[in-house]
């Protein structure tokens, strides 16, 4: 895969989700795809990656855009800012009153028919953790 | 430096922090060297390097069971797995018991005159914490 094919892949992805266009993101992953989180969790398909993240979607703004490529051959390696927005009360979490924080968020991806075929997510919990602390993201920023 | 003398210094980083070889690891740290660790936040050069080793060899025993690099240009990427061990109980944690966990752990790194002169690492606790 052309490195400025998968960049313009991923960029598509993290826009995806950035806007919650649930539809655009299930179709960058491949039939077989898997993708993993922390050491052992995993969905598969699809149809299994937009329900992860339309899941989040439900509680949190994903806001992908700030991140940052690297592209080696069929592998790539993303490291972004994820800017983080508590918008919805999440059963048995504190209040959502809009609380920001940023959360540094890798990803790394292998390619397969030019399409998202295997991807680990690795994040701190303590981080993500922190944004029922925060402030607003009017304050936030 | 090429991507492919970034990949080889990376895996002998990774071996040496395995053997307890600080020398070797922290050969392409310098002074300027600016380290961000979840735990610990932003610190400087070999002293700051000093620093993480510390913590870490205070409250855990790991290995690194896994590595793969992705590099471009001057800038690399990290994915890795480490057993860690939980020794010493850390502030806010449950008591420690020798617990055990693998756990992914991301390390970006930009690379300047065969130096890292910035290097990030991500380390989820997710599966940690539930081994605790």
């Amino acid at each position: 895969m052309e490195p400025q094919q998968a960049k313009a892949l991923i960029d598509t992805a993290w826009r995806a989700i950035s806007q919650c266009d649930w539809d655009t993101l299930e179709t960058l992953s491949h039939p077989d795809a898997a993708m993993r989180y922390g050491a052992s969790q995993r969905v598969a398909g699809p149809g299994g990656v937009r329900a992860f993240f339309e899941h989040y979607g439900q509680n949190y703004r994903l806001d992908m855009r700030d991140y940052h490529p690297l592209v080696s051959g069929d592998r790539a390696a993303v490291e972004t800012r994820l800017r983080l927005t508590y918008h919805t009360t999440k059963a048995g979490f504190p209040e959502a009153r809009g609380q920001f924080a940023v959360v540094p968020f890798a990803s790394f991806i292998t390619f397969r028919d030019n399409l998202f075929y295997r991807t680990h997510l690795v994040y701190s919990l303590d981080d993500w953790m922190r944004v029922f602390d925060a402030a607003p993201e009017a304050q936030g920023r | 430096m090429t991507e492919e003398d970034i990949v080889a210094v990376a895996d002998i980083m990774f071996t040496a922090a395995n053997h307890r070889d600080w020398d070797n690891a922290l050969r392409y740290v310098s002074h300027e060297t600016v380290i961000n660790i979840g735990p610990l936040g932003e610190l400087r050069g070999k002293t700051g390097a000093d620093g993480v080793i510390a913590y870490f060899e205070r409250h855990y025993d790991f290995k690194f069971l896994s590595w793969q690099h992705t590099v471009e240009g001057c800038e690399s990427a990290t994915l890795a797995t480490a057993r860690l061990t939980y020794l010493e109980t850390v502030h806010g944690l449950p008591e420690a018991t020798g617990q055990v966990a693998e756990i992914p752990v991301a390390v970006f790194g930009t690379w300047r005159d065969g130096y890292l002169e910035r290097v990030r690492f991500i380390i989820s606790f997710v599966d940690f914490m539930s081994a605790v």
